[in-house]
């Protein structure tokens, strides 16, 4: 599903560049649950933004779903975006001004999915979250474990086939963060392929597998012998 | 993606951010009402002094002496500028007979100088008018009674005085039946007048006297202004030529000039020319106050990119394109100036409409005008709109999300 090929990507401020990462070799298949950790300033998110085509490498190759990303255009990239990748962000990112159901109902505009439609779409899945009650409310209005639910239920609007979250617990406390990981491993078990970022060795060790990038380098991938379900 | 979907999202926006949004607009309000009522009032200058100098649609026409003699190679200093000839009966019985003219339009004029109630002096327009011509200007009575046939046919001491002069001379008590002197002759008031609006007047003082009484007191048997009305506007000029020849064939050696019709051509060209400069001018002033709501819509779209840069982020990685962010944006600001004007326009038409109610002018309301004021907005939004619209749909997604 996802393959990455002598990845690099340099940040260049003046004359000064930046490699922030390194030569990057990876692949995740399709259905897999990842963690990729490491501390801040690892290159981690880069690699994330990378993954999730929000961001370009500076050399290497990018192979999605059998497709280099390389040869995508502006429009292509807005697409995958849109309909290969969901996103989940550490500060829920949801608009303030927009309700939760307006705010799943983002990416099914984007679609160009009619409007009854997408309002039903955005009710089954916020309900499918918990928060049947709750379509209504705005952002300001809601909890943090509710906010990053509704951002859940957003990320999967489209039926991805890949879930990519940013630090999703880093502003929950532990008990929501337990639910929210709930969620993913969840998802994970329907066959959605789930990377998550984190610099928490606790929500990494509940995943399958931890990649670990310190320096802009893949220090270590760890593949667990034993399933999720006994961790 | 449904364009009527970016309309909803950009509408959902200016709601969002009232206070900012009715401030936008209220700008755009003052731009254009001032630059549309400028202009609003431009044609109706235009209108009324066009139908003021021209008659127009009454087919009168007036008939001037010009001193200046025809001849191009005349001496300069040679002009009697004072000489002015005065139009006799023989004129007069010749003109009548003409096949071209309807009714000729005779009037005196002089001034003369009367002393108030508190003795201050004040000089008075006195008109000598024959019934026809007296007829013909409608005046309306706004008290006691107009002149009548026998007024006309007699001569008697029966007088209008127009509104003005009547405050003036009577500031209190009747003024219906009173007498008045004019040059040494003892006159009664039979009516007021009303002044006319529409008209230019330098004096509002006047006094109207029957043709044969103002002929009588100042002893002239000879006519100052003539004015001939044609059977139809086509036959205006045709009966201005007629009624110049006739004036010219009589008139005596010693006069170098000639009498000439008023040139209506060159007449409406100098009026047009004359207002189209006022309104350039003025509304070129008024069109500023518009370029600067156009900055303000500018610069609170700027303002909008910058506070909404994450906004920007998250839309782009839910699966924006570039092209709906910039159509987005485009349509919030097109949409400001388009609220701003429409109601800017509705504020120039009602101030326009109640100025003329007040003023009593003819109102013009062009829809062509509407049209196209609206088409420009929508255009000058969209301008307005480029600089911040591109600015947010450049924006990486990256680097929008990781601002906050």
């Amino acid at each position: 599903m996802i393959k990455l090929k002598n990845l690099s990507k340099e940040f260049t401020q003046g004359i000064q560049s930046t490699r922030v990462l390194d030569n990057i070799n990876l692949t995740i298949d399709k259905g897999e649950f990842v963690a990729i950790t490491g501390a801040s300033g690892s290159g981690k998110t880069t690699l994330m933004q990378i993954i999730g085509c929000l961001d370009s490498q500076s050399s290497g190759e990018y192979i999605l779903d059998n497709q280099s990303v390389k040869d995508k255009n502006e429009k292509q990239l807005a697409q995958i975006r849109n309909q290969v990748i969901g996103f989940v962000f550490q500060n829920f990112h949801l608009l303030p001004r927009l309700t939760a159901m307006e705010n799943v109902e983002i990416p099914l505009i984007y679609k160009g999915i009619p409007k009854r439609k997408r309002r039903q779409m955005s009710i089954e899945l916020l309900e499918r979250l918990g928060l049947r009650d709750r379509t209504d409310y705005r952002p300001s209005q809601l909890s943090g474990g509710q906010k990053q639910r509704v951002a859940i239920a957003r990320a999967l609007a489209n039926k991805p086939k890949i879930l990519i979250a940013d630090e999703p617990t880093g502003a929950l406390d532990t008990k929501t963060s337990t639910e929210v990981m709930d969620i993913f491993k969840e998802l994970n078990d329907e066959g959605l392929t789930t990377i998550i970022v984190t610099h928490e060795r606790s929500i990494a060790s509940s995943t399958n597998r931890e990649i670990v990038v310190s320096d802009g380098i893949l220090l270590s991938d760890g593949k667990k012998e034993y399933s999720h379900e006994s961790s | 993606m449904n364009p009527l979907e970016i309309v909803r999202i950009a509408f959902k926006s200016i709601i969002g951010h009232k206070l900012r949004s009715v401030l936008t607009v209220l700008g755009l309000i003052i731009g254009v009402s001032a630059t549309t009522v400028i202009i609003g009032l431009g044609q109706i200058a235009e209108n009324s002094l066009t139908k003021q100098f021209l008659n127009s649609g009454e087919n009168i026409i007036t008939i001037n002496y010009n001193p200046v003699p025809r001849q191009e190679d005349y001496n300069a200093s040679e002009i009697d500028y004072e000489m002015s000839p005065t139009i006799t009966e023989q004129d007069i019985t010749e003109l009548r007979r003409s096949d071209d003219i309807k009714t000729l339009i005779l009037s005196n004029s002089t001034t003369a100088t009367l002393h108030d109630f508190k003795n201050d002096t004040i000089d008075v327009e006195i008109l000598g008018l024959e019934e026809d011509t007296h007829s013909t200007n409608e005046y309306s009575i706004i008290e006691g009674k107009n002149l009548t046939s026998y007024d006309f046919n007699n001569i008697g001491s029966s007088i209008l005085i127009s509104e003005d002069f009547a405050d003036r001379y009577f500031p209190d008590g009747e003024v219906i039946g009173d007498i008045i002197d004019i040059s040494g002759y003892p006159m009664k008031v039979k009516g007021i007048y009303k002044n006319p609006d529409d008209e230019i007047v330098l004096n509002t003082n006047q006094a109207i006297l029957p043709l044969n009484l103002y002929q009588n007191v100042y002893k002239s048997s000879t006519i100052d202004n003539i004015e001939v009305e044609a059977y139809d506007t086509e036959t205006i000029e045709k009966a201005g030529t007629a009624a110049t020849e006739v004036l010219n064939r009589n008139l005596g050696e010693e006069y170098t000039g000639q009498f000439e019709v008023l040139d209506l051509e060159e007449l409406q060209k100098g009026i047009t020319g004359l207002t189209t400069t006022m309104t350039f001018l003025i509304g070129g002033i008024a069109s500023i106050s518009l370029l600067v709501a156009g900055i303000g819509v500018m610069n609170i779209m700027l303002v909008t990119v910058t506070e909404r840069t994450n906004e920007i982020g998250i839309r782009k990685a839910l699966g924006a394109t570039r092209r709906v962010i910039m159509f987005q944006f485009l349509v919030e600001s097109s949409m400001l100036t388009l609220i701003g004007g429409v109601l800017g326009i509705i504020l120039a038409y009602s101030m326009i409409t109640i100025l003329s109610m007040v003023f009593n002018w003819a109102i013009l309301i062009s829809p062509w005008l509407i049209v196209i004021a609206v088409m420009f907005l929508v255009l000058f939004g969209i301008l307005c709109g480029i600089l911040p619209a591109n600015k947010a749909a450049k924006l990486v997604p990256v680097e929008a999300l990781r601002r906050e």
